[in-house]
């Protein structure tokens, strides 16, 4: 952990709300898109970010200084995520995804529209895995994380995140060939 | 194998997005969200309801008497409302229903010719028309409605002699 981290995050132990909105802007795109990438909804991504920020918040005072700050912050997402699927929240695509598409500039409005439909198709089906590969899945590709990484956000092994990558890579592989023929085309 | 396509497929449609502006107002006034129902519960108040309209719907004749014998219903109407319907024993043409009373008012349900009417005494006021008759009995304003003015015609003998 940086110098400049350690004393936001020791500023933020001592209820500075500054500090915290310094905190937030730093990771809020992370938190967000894990969230989003997790849930496939834009609504549930918002309350799954909201949560895990209060959770920061309320429980900043618990986190040690030596510890690595990112890898504490995603557990507390990733829990946050399981803990709605747990609740048994909705995790369903949304049609924001292509609202948002045709309102991206730079493209023509079909190009849009089918980036729009791949990246929902692509949600959708991450979203419909079982969690703990879901999970896998986002911090490998939203995140980029190692495979060593994962294992210490999750408490497993390596060879544990492998495996439920594997098995999450022929789940998805599968459903979306359909992507493959398109590329070849 | 898959990795030539499908990882940077995933890479690039799963990457990061940036966090709408709303998250810290959300952050700073943390909103109640409402407990998503189990479809079981939902089915199960939509039950209760259909049977609380079905009961409401009913009230009416909870409150009344449902019977096509004239002197029951005159009986009934003066205990509960103390207003004496002279109400014949056989009225040509006319077949009793049943009564109830709501508010200091009676309603009497009759048919003629298999069309429904209404006696009403107290509590309800209408001109006369072709299917409406407004007058005074024993004191209290009564108003008879009926589907056609020839069924107005013969509700009179309710209470009168054609």
């Amino acid at each position: 952990m940086e110098a400049n981290d350690r004393e936001v995050i020791e500023a933020c132990q001592r209820g500075d709300s500054d500090a915290f909105r310094v905190l937030f802007e730093a990771h809020k795109d992370r938190v967000y898109s894990m969230a989003l990438r997790y849930s496939g909804d834009r609504a549930l991504a918002m309350d799954i970010a909201q949560e895990s920020f209060l959770k920061v918040l309320g429980s900043i005072q618990e986190f040690r200084s030596e510890a690595c700050f990112q890898s504490w912050l995603y557990r507390i997402v990733v829990n946050t995520c399981l803990d709605h699927q747990r609740r048994g929240r909705r995790m369903l695509p949304f049609l924001g995804e292509l609202v948002e598409a045709v309102r991206a500039p730079g493209e023509t409005v079909l190009h849009r529209l089918m980036r729009a439909e791949v990246e929902d198709d692509v949600q959708r089906i991450v979203a419909r895995l079982a969690p703990e590969q879901r999970v896998v899945v986002v911090l490998r590709y939203t995140e980029g994380l190692s495979y060593e990484q994962i294992a210490q956000i999750l408490g497993c092994s390596p060879g544990t995140v492998a495996s439920r990558l594997n098995r999450a890579h022929k789940v998805l592989e599968r459903r979306l060939s359909h992507l493959r023929r398109v590329g070849n085309a | 194998m898959h990795r030539e396509w499908f990882e940077p497929a995933l890479a690039e449609h799963l990457d990061r997005v940036v966090a709408p502006d709303e998250l810290w107002e959300r952050i700073q006034r943390p909103r109640v969200k409402a407990a998503r129902v189990p479809i079981g519960v939902n089915a199960a108040r939509l039950c209760a309801c259909a049977a609380l309209a079905l009961i409401l719907w009913m009230i009416p004749w909870q409150r009344g008497v449902r019977s096509g014998d004239a002197a029951e219903i005159r009986g009934w109407v003066r205990a509960k409302a103390g207003i004496d319907v002279p109400l014949r024993a056989y009225p040509a043409g006319v077949q009793l229903i049943g009564a109830n009373a709501s508010r200091g008012s009676v309603e009497i349900a009759y048919r003629v010719s298999n069309r429904d009417g209404r006696l009403f005494i107290g509590g309800r006021h209408a001109a006369s028309s072709g299917k409406v008759f407004t007058g005074s009995i024993a004191g209290h304003t009564f108003t008879l409605e009926c589907a056609t003015p020839e069924d107005l015609r013969i509700a009179c003998n309710l209470c009168h002699i054609g």
